[in-house]
């Protein structure tokens, strides 16, 4: 499939010729699920590079750019699509039927973003029943005026007569592995352009990591990071601060100022595009190669630096300097909190 | 794992001659387990091990289900060896200890022994063959604390001239304590006499390597191979081109009390702390030097031979050994001392003819003293211990006062008197002349005389005397904690290191090739920290051998280049300083690290596995166990 996307080894004539033929062009999908559309973005975001490749393709479906409708997908042969691209996790039953459908017709999957990697942010919600989730979106964010408490329902009356459906939301938002077998993975809240067209070489030349990872690195942002040359080979936090709570010099590494930064466990590859502003790493490239639950391992990790320094085991300091750590699932499950081990243990039972 | 597929595991049972069998079914084990089996009625019998080399030959990996490793495995081990097979492809399940010995239950003690032998069975088959490396000893020794017996310890290990000794000293001397004294009992033999020749021996041998001024700031690895890290302050003044003349300290404009003759005496900012102090050259106080705030110079200009050097720095360097010493000494009680109140080693200044007073006991206001007492036990309550040495100090303290004041009035106060053998020769002499008062309790104050309020037997006694010599307690030094925590050593109940074992190893640490003498270890007397100076050194010379090779456990953490990014977690956790980090990565000292695996579990990255413990042995192990 990929030999028809690029072609480069391909005389310019001939593959111009085989452009021209609709049957040889590469048969594409995107579907996006719970997600908030960055993803797509991240696609236009690859900018002038993107036409090199539009042309030698065909988009057969794409909801939020092209008008087709899920019949023209039942309609295809399956196995038809050489590449789907989907973003966001799955957290509806319309969406969980789409993507068994895609599935279906698809030779290749990829899940697309932190989303479709590992839940992601929406993912956060699987803390809360379905009802607190509501109850808190419809009626009591400070930004929510909502006098008639109108709640979303599976079916509603519209004023001028007829009613549309909605599809009921699943218990939990799930990775997309997790609804459908997925081939291959581009990490990241959204995807680096670099990452995207990197994902694609690598698809290109057949060299896929053993992971099926694409474009991203295998070592830790940490690797990569201009700071990691300030952290301290006696790394030890006594305290730890939310990232407005200190003012971080720019070239100090923040997990040794006491921010906590999931550089260490998150694949690199990312640009360092947060470090760059003081913002610490929140984990958006996923774990790295050998780690199952990033978030757990990380947990372990601030155990072995917090205190590390005392010579005598002074349990209460620890203690203490632990419970300066807020929101910990929101801060170590930042965007994969339904891949973690803990969320899949609730799941099941 | 390309060899996984040609494994052939043998389990070996061991009857241990009813011990084991009587209370696990072994036939029923047999049953259970997916591997040959092979049960002998005692394995480590000559007859077993026979039995065992014949046969094991066929099998690539080995499982021992038999009694504690403690004790067989090193039997094994060389069995193995003998066939030719890794010793690191077998495993040891403790049938006796762990299942017949703990269990009444015949059926249980069965049933823990499969799951066991189940486990070893999964994680035998991620056993990878390890290879043993073997490492240069070095012979060399590092010597702290230049007290009697860091001296004495290093004078014996310096006979052997194929070794070097490193001798660290904190003062700018050496001779510690001791040196200060004018007599020692019990036969009062005179200190500098006794001492000045060794320490000139010691600063005399070309194998031993004084530095003065210097701490341990730093520790790593263990017997035979140790790496410390130095700090050296500055001296300004180079020992081996000062000839100790004085030209330099008779110009000083400074003039300041002398901390070391306990403020009796004055000294210049280059100075002796006292005369015929070790090595023989003077030191620069900087903070009262004139150098830096008016350019005083006048030393450096009195000195013919160049030896004061202002650029002077403090400085770090390594030292690489085989073993330590630790003989730092011992400190004081800190009693309210002042005036007509001394403490003991203030009065011991006054007594030598080397101190501020040229050996004469005078009064601060100059005058001899018709009457003095010396109060025994301060602090004894306090440090809640006898120290044992000072009895036999205060009695040589009346006999040399009364050797010098005849009619000089003497009472002792104290509680009990401590005075084993030759002190009570001492006390003998002392009593004809020295008054006894025992007293359990006793204050003493300065009020233009001494009074001394004490308790005995008649009720409330009062004692106007002209002196007092209070007799302080010995305690642990105050750098002994972080002596401690550096070699990484436990300390007794009363603050002083703790040996290994009190009886059998009463100068080897806890850790191995450390070792220790004198005042570290308790109070003692001058006798007993040489008797331990040499007896350490004994270890040392016996521990160390030369051509000696130290067996490198290959069951050590490894870094996995390839996935380390250099995050520098192992490094604060690694106990034994193995984990370090260069050129943008993490790596290990295998010879340093102990396989503890702190390490392994911390790296974020899983760079790094702890070899004959890896993730994939362990979870096999409890998946094995478990099922």
């Amino acid at each position: 499939m990929l030999e028809k996307l690029f072609g480069q080894k391909k005389q310019k004539a001939e593959q111009e010729q085989e452009v021209k033929q609709e049957s040889q062009k590469v048969k594409t999908a995107f579907y996006w699920a719970t997600s908030c559309g960055g993803c797509e973005e991240a696609i236009l975001d690859v900018r002038e590079k993107l036409f090199d490749v539009l042309d030698k393709i065909d988009i057969l479906f794409w909801p939020v750019a092209v008008d087709t409708k899920y019949s023209d997908v039942e309609a295809l042969e399956d196995k038809l699509l050489d590449a789907v691209f989907i973003n966001g996790g799955i957290s509806n039953i319309e969406q969980k039927e789409v993507v068994k459908l895609l599935r279906k017709k698809a030779k290749a999957v990829i899940a697309f973003g932190s989303c479709a990697h590992m839940g992601g942010i929406p993912g956060l919600r699987n803390l809360y029943s379905i009802e607190d989730g509501l109850e808190r979106v419809y009626f009591t964010t400070p930004s929510t005026y909502n006098p008639e408490r109108a709640l979303p329902s599976e079916k509603s009356e519209l004023p001028g007569g007829g009613e549309v459906t909605l599809p009921p939301l699943l218990p939990n938002v799930l990775p997309l592995e997790e609804v459908i077998s997925v081939d291959f993975y581009v990490p990241g809240c959204p995807p680096l352009p670099e990452t995207i067209l990197k994902a694609l070489e690598v698809l290109l030349s057949g060299d896929i990591p053993e992971d099926n990872v694409l474009g991203a690195e295998s070592k830790s942002l940490c690797n990569f990071c201009d700071r990691n040359q300030s952290k301290p080979e006696n790394l030890s936090v006594e305290r730890y601060y939310r990232v407005h709570e200190k003012a971080i010099p720019p070239d100090k590494c923040l997990l040794a100022e006491g921010v906590i930064c999931l550089g260490p466990v998150t694949r690199g590859g990312c640009g360092e595009k947060c470090i760059n502003v003081n913002m610490p790493c929140r984990g958006c490239y996923g774990p790295l190669p050998d780690i199952d639950d990033m978030g757990l391992r990380f947990l372990s990790n601030i155990a072995s630096i917090t205190c590390a320094g005392e010579e005598s085991t002074d349990e209460s300091k620890m203690r203490d300097a632990i419970a300066t750590i807020k929101d910990p699932v929101g801060t170590f499950y930042r965007f994969s909190y339904p891949d973690s081990s803990i969320n899949k243990l609730v799941r099941r039972r | 794992m390309s060899y996984m597929s040609e494994q052939r595991i043998g389990v070996y049972l061991c009857e241990c001659g009813g011990e084991i069998s009587n209370k696990v079914n072994l036939e029923k084990v047999t049953d259970a387990i997916d591997a040959r089996t092979i049960t002998l009625p005692m394995l480590c019998t000559p007859e077993g091990l026979e039995e065992i080399s014949k046969g094991i030959s066929e099998f690539t990996h080995v499982v021992f289900a038999a009694c504690t490793p403690k004790r067989i495995e090193k039997t094994f081990e060389d069995v193995v060896k003998k066939a030719n097979l890794n010793p690191y492809l077998t495993h040891i399940v403790n049938l006796r200890e762990q299942c017949a010995w703990v269990s009444e239950d015949k059926e249980k003690a069965t049933d823990k022994a499969i799951h066991l032998i189940k486990g070893a069975l999964r994680r035998i088959a991620y056993h990878e063959p390890l290879e043993e490396k073997y490492i240069d000893a070095n012979p060399d020794v590092v010597v702290v604390g230049g007290g009697v017996a860091g001296v004495l310890a290093a004078l014996t290990l310096s006979e052997d001239t194929n070794r070097r000794v490193y001798l660290i000293e904190k003062n700018p001397h050496i001779g510690g304590k001791t040196i200060t004294y004018e007599d020692l009992t019990p036969n009062l033999t005179c200190a500098p006499c006794l001492l000045a020749p060794p320490l000139q021996d010691v600063l005399g041998k070309p194998n031993v390597i004084l530095y003065t001024n210097a701490e341990v700031e730093e520790v790593k690895g263990t017997l035979g191979n140790f790496l410390l890290r130095i700090s050296q302050k500055a001296r300004y003044v180079d020992v081996d081109k000062c000839i100790g003349c004085n030209a330099c300290i008779e110009v000083c404009p400074v003039n300041l009390p002398n901390d070391f003759e306990y403020r009796m005496k004055e000294r210049k900012a280059i100075y002796f702390p006292y005369a015929g102090v070790l090595p023989n050259a003077p030191v620069i106080d900087w903070q009262n030097c004139l150098y830096e705030k008016e350019r005083c110079q006048k030393c450096v200009e009195s000195c013919v031979f160049d030896a004061i050097n202002f650029d002077d720095m403090q400085r770090e360097f390594d030292l690489k050994c085989g073993s330590v010493l630790l003989s730092t000494g011992f400190s004081t009680y800190p009693v309210r001392e002042g005036g007509r109140i001394y403490s003991s080693p203030k009065f011991e200044r006054l007594l030598a003819k080397n101190g501020p007073t040229e050996g004469e006991i005078v009064l601060p206001d100059g005058n001899k003293p018709k009457s003095i007492a010396i109060v025994h036990c301060a602090g004894r309550e306090e440090l809640g211990y006898c120290s044992k040495i000072c009895c036999s100090v205060a009695m040589k303290y009346s006999h040399m006062i009364h050797e010098q004041l005849p009619d000089c009035e003497i009472h002792h106060i104290y509680t009990d008197l401590v005075l084993p053998e030759m002190h009570s020769k001492l006390y003998n002499e002392v009593s004809k002349f020295a008054r006894f008062h025992r007293s359990s309790k006793f204050d003493v104050r300065e009020d233009g005389g001494v009074t001394v309020e004490y308790t005995d037997e008649e009720g409330n006694q009062k004692l106007n005397v002209d002196m007092a010599v209070l007799m302080s307690g010995i305690m642990p030094s105050p750098e002994l904690k972080k002596i401690a925590e550096i070699f990484d050593l436990k300390l007794n109940e009363y603050g002083f290191l703790e040996v290994s074992d009190m009886k059998l190893s009463p100068v080897e640490t806890t850790s191995a090739g450390v070792l220790a003498a004198g005042g570290i270890l308790g109070a003692c007397s001058v006798e007993e920290s040489v008797q331990q100076a040499v007896a350490a050194a004994g270890k040392v010379l016996s521990k160390l051998r030369h051509g000696e090779k130290l067996f490198v456990d290959p069951k050590v953490c490894t870094v996995d280049e390839e996935k380390c990014s250099g995050c520098k977690f192992c490094i604060p956790l690694c106990p034994y300083g193995a984990a370090v980090y260069e050129e943008e990565k993490c790596t290990i000292d295998e010879t340093l690290c102990q396989g503890c695996g702190v390490c392994a579990s911390a790296c974020p990255a899983k760079a790094i596995e702890a070899r004959h413990y890896t993730t994939e042995q362990i979870y096999a192990e409890i998946e094995g166990v478990t099922k």
